[in-house]
């Protein structure tokens, strides 16, 4: 009984945490999204992005930013309702032309307001969206390493 | 005796059949292969110095990345890593990476999406035959 409650508790004191601010997102779960997605960059977690933009993004992977990620259209489809079922909110829908990117989402430039350009930029780097470079457990939604 | 004759006879027609016989890249090698007859009946086959030529060939259309070589560095049985991303890359050689071409559909997404990225045009599957031939002889 005893164990149960300091389980309880525990499970209590995680809670808030993981549901503060993106800190820890749930990891890919789906295969064929792990594989795909991630073989040229990290495969970003569903949250990161709201469903809206998970759909532009997906709609033409002919035309994915500036590199062709043409993929055959059953696996696209899969992969996209698997991102927009477990996508993150629409408050962080962004405006303006041209695809969506997370690294452009307001609370990711507000995490990284004090990370220099150079910084970014650095060999081991290369890019903003090069999560793992850093939060070194960023594959598995953690990110509470900064 | 007659089982050795077969298993002798079967060596004997291996040792004599193109290169890469028996070797789990071969049928991403006889499709290509059936398709460059199809393009040029006389093709008499793959040629791993080809492979390299285009391996290593540079070019103008993606300003990130020139070559194969970009990414895949200059020698194929190392580690690579996308030019734009940072994303570690596993080896192209053959010898490094044994899955590697053994998965026809796998084998078209990367040379499609690829071919198109740094020449600019798809590639003829003379030219992908090639380019196999030069990583499962490295």
């Amino acid at each position: 009984m005893r164990r149960l409650i300091a389980a309880a508790v525990l499970a209590g004191l995680a809670a808030p945490a993981a549901a503060s601010e993106m800190e820890r997102v749930a990891p890919v779960r789906d295969a064929l999204t792990k594989k795909e997605c991630g073989s040229c960059h990290m495969a970003f977690q569903p949250e990161l992005l709201p469903a809206s933009a998970w759909k532009a993004v997906m709609a033409d992977l002919a035309k994915h930013y500036s590199d062709d990620a043409s993929l055959p259209a059953d696996k696209a489809a899969a992969i996209r309702d698997y991102l927009v079922a477990n996508s993150g909110s629409e408050r962080w829908a962004q405006a303006g032309a041209g695809l969506p990117r997370i690294t452009e989402a307001g609370w990711f430039q507000r995490k990284h307001r004090k990370i220099s350009e150079r910084a970014f930029k650095d060999p081991k780097v290369l890019t903003r969206s090069n999560c793992p470079a850093c939060h070194v457990d960023a594959e598995r939604g953690y990110y509470e390493d900064d | 005796m007659i089982r050795r004759t077969a298993l002798a006879l079967a060596l004997a027609i291996a040792a004599g059949a193109p290169a890469f016989a028996g070797s789990p890249q071969d049928g991403v090698l006889a499709h290509y292969l059936a398709e460059a007859r199809k393009a040029d009946p006389a093709f008499a086959g793959f040629q791993p110095a080809r492979g390299e030529a285009l391996f290593r060939s540079r070019h103008t259309v993606n300003p990130d990345a020139a070559s194969c070589t970009t990414c895949h560095t200059d020698n194929p049985a190392a580690m690579g890593r996308h030019a734009k991303t940072g994303r570690p890359i596993d080896p192209v050689a053959v010898s490094a990476n044994p899955k590697r071409f053994t998965d026809l559909a796998e084998v078209e997404k990367r040379f499609t999406r690829d071919c198109k990225s740094i020449i600019g045009r798809d590639c003829t599957a003379a030219e992908k035959g090639d380019y196999v031939a030069f990583m499962m002889s490295k």
